[in-house]
């Protein structure tokens, strides 16, 4: 079994828009979600279909996991590239990036990401946050009323 | 398109471990009900700790409560500005503050660079962070007033102090700089403090920086503590003078280097015995005045464990008050950048607002009040108008 797997060279992952993508197995490692179907099955070749994940954004995730898979690259480089992601993506691209981390379940990309949001969203308003994320507040006048008194603070 | 309000709760409570302050933390939990409930009000890190402090013997002397003071940009946010007839120009201005708690745990509003300085809010005392932007400039870790009965050199400097999660074993670790100039380490839980550096220049400064717990000495060489406390290098020395600030600034690990001119200057009081009477019901007398005269400012290469002189700081203005250094970009606060900001009567005891700041351009290298920089000095005291509008 154990011979059978490793013998596999090639992944095919499937974009939810169709586009397809091959990457080596050592890529894919960090996606649980996509090594679960890979131990699962017992083919040279597998072709997984992500339906949850649009092609421009696996193609970023793709290029995330290769820069942090490679044995080459330096830890300097490596935070280098993490910064120039940060900055290369738009507020829109986090949030589905965020998802596929979530869908993927991709451990050290979900902190990464949910960093990257954190940052994005620390220094801004409350009103802000509800139209980034598209909520709507769902409180009651007396839970308002609370929060209104959590976020007045008196002075001495 | 995803409904974000039912994002799983690790992932949201993900998200709320990287924010830094409280505030953004109340923030988040303002959303919505679903965010409400999934992320607790208590930050771990925040609460009040108790330390024993080392005696001759290291055995436990005496226990002070930390607490830790937070600096902030306020601005009012420019969407909405606050109609103030005939004042336009008052109205954007942001208001530098430092939010923490006093001795009997009251929350004050301090001075950025001050433990002693608190800005007193005239009624309405309260502010609306929910109105406002927030900028978080950094954070400071403080000890509590020191009681013991046997004041020795074991004692850790109260100015240089930082508090970080070691986990590796799960617990909270204080790193701290001995009167001698070692490097000390208390493990929360644990007795005593423990010594790290035998001999050697004396350490000056330590802060956090990309997570990793980093100390300079005097002659800015700089090591970072493992989890074991080993040392590693991080930069060589750069030598200069003997009082090094870290500052971070834009993700850059920033070293200040303040060198200073010793002159004696007459003080007056009315307070103090043994000393000449003036004449004028005053008593004079002279203190020791330590004046910044010339900053020389450096950036952490990683890559080649070096220091390396800045001669240009871009948009950024750095800060230097009494044991906390935080940058901003002055574009943000709406003056020129490319300066350093500091307090040179770091140990006098100020509780006036007026305390007499300076600023050392790096473009000219000349140091000048900072009154002389209305838009600089207006940051700071009084609070612009704004405030007073807020709870209106």
């Amino acid at each position: 079994m154990a011979a059978e797997k490793s013998s596999i060279k090639i992944i095919t992952l499937i974009a939810a828009d169709g586009s397809v993508f091959e990457v080596e197995p050592n890529i894919v490692k960090e996606m649980k979600t996509v090594q679960s179907y890979i131990d699962e099955l017992d083919q040279n070749t597998v072709s997984i279909p992500l339906p949850n994940v649009f092609g421009n954004d696996l193609a970023m995730i793709i290029e995330y996991c290769k820069k942090h898979a490679s044995e080459e690259e330096t830890k300097e480089a490596k935070e280098e590239f993490d910064f120039e992601f940060v900055k290369r993506m738009k507020s829109d691209d986090k949030l589905r990036l965020l998802q596929a981390a979530s869908y993927l379940n991709m451990e050290s990309f979900l902190q990464f990401m949910a960093k990257a949001i954190a940052a994005e969203i620390e220094n801004q308003s409350v009103e802000f946050v509800r139209d980034y994320f598209q909520i709507e507040s769902d409180f009651t006048p007396e839970e308002e009323a609370e929060l209104r008194k959590e976020n007045e603070w008196a002075f001495k | 398109m995803a409904d974000w309000a039912e994002l799983p709760r690790e992932i949201l409570q993900l998200i709320s471990e990287f924010l830094q302050s409280e505030l953004y933390i109340i923030r988040f939990r303002s959303v919505c009900s679903t965010w409400r409930s999934s992320i607790s009000s208590n930050l771990h890190l925040y609460r009040p700790l108790q330390l024993p402090f080392p005696g001759d013997s290291m055995k436990v002397y005496s226990y002070a409560n930390t607490k830790f003071k937070t600096n902030y940009d306020l601005s009012y946010p420019l969407s909405k500005p606050p109609p103030i007839p005939n004042h336009p120009q008052t109205l954007q201005h942001p208001w530098l503050i430092k939010i923490g708690p006093n001795s009997r745990d009251q929350t004050h509003l301090w001075h950025p660079f001050s433990r002693e300085a608190y800005f007193p809010l005239h009624a309405p005392n309260v502010i609306d962070f929910n109105q406002l932007n927030v900028t978080h400039l950094g954070h400071e870790f403080v000890i509590g007033k020191i009681i013991s009965r046997s004041p020795n050199q074991n004692y850790v400097n109260r100015d240089n102090l930082v508090l970080y999660h070691d986990t590796c074993h799960n617990g909270n670790v204080v790193l701290a700089i001995n009167y001698c100039g070692k490097l000390a380490v208390f493990r929360c839980g644990e007795e005593r403090w423990k010594i790290i550096t035998e001999t050697g220049v004396a350490f000056t400064d330590v802060c956090i920086f990309k997570g990793r717990t980093i100390a300079v000495d005097t002659t800015g060489r700089t090591v970072a503590v493992g989890p074991d406390f080993s040392l590693d290098l991080v930069a060589e020395a750069v030598f200069g003078s003997d009082f090094k600030y870290f500052v971070e600034s834009d993700g850059e690990l920033l070293l200040i280097d303040k060198y200073l001119s010793f002159d004696w200057e007459d003080r007056y009081s009315e307070y103090i015995d043994n000393f000449v009477f003036d004449g004028r019901n005053h008593f004079s007398f002279k203190v020791e005045m330590e004046k910044a005269v010339r900053f020389d400012v450096f950036r952490l290469h990683e890559k080649d464990k070096k220091w390396v002189e800045v001669t240009d700081l871009g948009d950024r203005v750095l800060f230097l008050g009494d044991g906390c250094s935080f940058s901003a970009s002055a574009s943000d606060l709406g003056v020129n950048g490319n300066c350093v900001v500091y307090w040179d009567d770091i140990h006098l005891e100020h509780s006036s607002t007026e305390i007499e700041m300076s600023i050392f351009h790096l473009d000219k290298r000349q140091i000048s009040p900072l009154s002389d920089f209305p838009s600089y000095s207006k940051l700071f005291w009084p609070p612009p108008e704004w405030v007073r509008m807020v709870h209106n």
